[in-house]
């Protein structure tokens, strides 16, 4: 376990640092002088300002230990053209938000998803089966942003049940949530069901209802705790897909995260809120998926030596 | 054997519906998608002459949504045209050559499976100019590290075989061995995998576009229509119903004939 746990934080290690050169990158791969996009009103002045800061006439490895700097030491991508303030504020004022969202959402499509794959195993074959897996299979292919539009115009507009959009208690937090939720609960539902189908088909399976286990305990104690682990693989997919879905989510509820603060700075070609936004984005992501690759090693006793 | 002929069945019929949309747009509507001759009637509800009603500046929106199948599906074949050939060529090299291409080919997907893919396409549009075209070559960026996984995985999975050992036994070369042997065993699986990725492009297109990194107004695309429609959906709520059933049917017609084909193949 501990030289697992060595080599994976090695390797996050390694993912982060390529990462931050690919978004180091981003910015020269662009056409024009990168001290004009970094800039609001790029005069003489102000360029060759950043020129000398940024040392852009110093070879490119230069350039990018001193951005790493700047980045890690200061936690400074530098100012956002769209807002003014330094991208590292709206950084902090933003990523709460796309944590508490994403992660309830999480919860949510987690527990929906498992729910509705044992449900389709448990009656395999017959109508609800058939009903389940077409639930799960509209599910993903729907757009978030059109069923969040659906959800506030039927939930706020229409019925006033809950607010439409921005951060605010947890009956801000429901519609958001749930929306962003659909697709994830959808992915897992189907590998809960194809997981949670393969063990009841197994001897031990047998066993336990030989010895009288009543279906319950067959189904929540032994074959769901058999399934954990292509459920629990599919959690770290789910984060990914969560913080993607957060970029639409977010806009179309007026949610206040990096998410929608990304969407707006690729609109507007705000270069340094774009890096800034990606790397704590693509962090966020590499964490969760380490954190899922740790669960499913403890999980998983092939893999406990 | 009924249950799966139904899957491609209703998959295929959904398809043709869009296909014939996309192909007889001028035909089936007496309208232009970029026309404004009902600026009076703006915002006016489905009726028997327009059928899904009037937008903002007076277009009638059956047209455009229409021609809309027409955009989205050239975006999702473009995006998957790049994903799925580029991703056989790449998956298929690394699973054969094995070595040192091998592994950077799949340290590089790994490394990008990481990323959710619509920042993918938010990051290769950072780069390009907003246009469809740029939208089609960000989604199809975005779909390929998948595709390259799961071809590497098949032709590996294929090289241990026995049929592989003979050809290679009777002198075949590498490049003989992935073209005639394994590729013809894999054909199920690109064609499953084509599928899939051209049910995600719709729906990553159309979220670029939602976004509102297409560009060009002029050309009607759903996810863009419905970017356009959220500012009246209070008062004139079907136009953002109807764009978004159109990308589910779209995209739900591509999962049922992807699901229907995997179950055929295995």
């Amino acid at each position: 376990m501990h030289v697992f746990l060595l080599r994976r934080i090695g390797s996050l290690v390694v993912a982060l640092f390529v990462a931050s050169i690919a978004v180091f990158l981003l910015v020269r791969a662009v056409p024009g002088d990168p001290a004009r996009l970094l800039l609001k009103n790029p005069t003489p002045e102000r360029i060759a300002a950043i020129r000398q800061r940024l040392s852009l006439d110093r070879p490119l490895p230069v350039q990018y230990w001193i951005w790493l700097k700047n980045a890690l030491g200061r936690g400074s991508f530098g100012e956002s053209i769209v807002t003014g303030r330094d991208v590292k504020e709206d950084l902090a004022r933003t990523w709460p938000a796309t944590i508490e969202l994403s992660v309830v959402a999480l919860l949510i499509a987690t527990a929906a998803g498992v729910w509705l794959g044992i449900f389709c195993a448990r009656h395999a074959g017959t109508w609800k089966d058939a009903l389940g897996t077409t639930i799960s299979l509209v599910g993903l292919s729907v757009p978030v942003f059109w069923l969040g539009l659906l959800a506030m115009l039927l939930f706020s507009l229409q019925l006033g049940w809950l607010p439409a959009g921005e951060r605010g208690g947890l009956d801000h937090l429901i519609l958001p949530a749930l929306v962003l939720a659909t697709i994830p609960a959808a992915f897992v539902a189907r590998v809960a069901r194809t997981a949670v189908l393969e063990t009841l088909g197994q001897d031990f399976i047998r066993t336990a209802r030989a010895k009288g286990a009543s279906e319950r305990t067959v189904l929540y104690r032994h074959a769901l705790r058999a399934a954990l682990v292509p459920i629990v693989t599919m959690v770290g997919v789910e984060f990914a897909y969560l913080l993607g879905g957060a970029v639409l989510t977010e806009t179309v509820f007026a949610w206040p995260g990096i998410g929608r603060y990304i969407a707006t700075a690729v609109l507007a070609r705000d270069y340094p809120a774009i890096q800034g936004a990606l790397l704590v984005l693509v962090a966020m992501v590499m964490i969760a998926n380490f954190a899922v690759d740790i669960a499913h090693h403890a999980l998983d006793p092939k893999l406990r030596r | 054997m009924k249950h799966r002929n139904s899957l491609l069945w209703i998959g295929s019929t959904m398809l043709t519906v869009v296909i014939l949309a996309a192909a007889l747009a001028g035909a089936i509507s007496p309208h232009g998608p970029t026309e404004q001759i009902y600026r009076d009637f703006a915002l006016a509800p489905p009726s028997w002459t327009h059928w899904v009603g009037v937008d903002g500046v007076g277009r009638d929106v059956l047209t455009r949504l229409l021609y809309g199948a027409r955009a989205t599906l050239g975006i999702a074949l473009g995006a998957t045209a790049i994903a799925v050939l580029l991703g056989t060529v790449l998956g298929a090299a690394a699973g054969v050559l094995e070595g040192w291409f091998d592994a950077a080919i799949s340290h590089a997907t790994d490394f990008l499976l990481a990323f959710p893919s619509i920042l993918l396409g938010l990051v290769a549009l950072t780069i390009l100019s907003p246009s469809p075209t740029s939208v089609a070559i960000a989604v199809g960026i975005a779909s390929l590290p998948t595709v390259v996984r799961q071809v590497r995985a098949a032709f590996v999975s294929e090289s241990a075989k026995e049929y592989v050992l003979a050809a290679r036994a009777t002198g075949a070369g590498q490049w003989r061995i992935a073209t005639l042997e394994i590729l013809p065993n894999c054909a199920g699986l690109i064609l499953v995998l084509t599928t899939l990725t051209l049910g995600s492009a719709v729906l990553e297109a159309a979220g670029l576009a939602f976004l509102g990194l297409t560009g060009q107004p002029d050309v009607p695309e759903w996810g863009m229509m419905l970017r356009e429609e959220r500012s009246t959906f209070r008062i004139a709520p079907w136009l953002c119903v109807a764009p978004g059933l159109a990308i589910t049917w779209t995209v739900l017609s591509f999962n049922l004939l992807s699901d229907g084909l995997r179950q055929r193949w295995r």
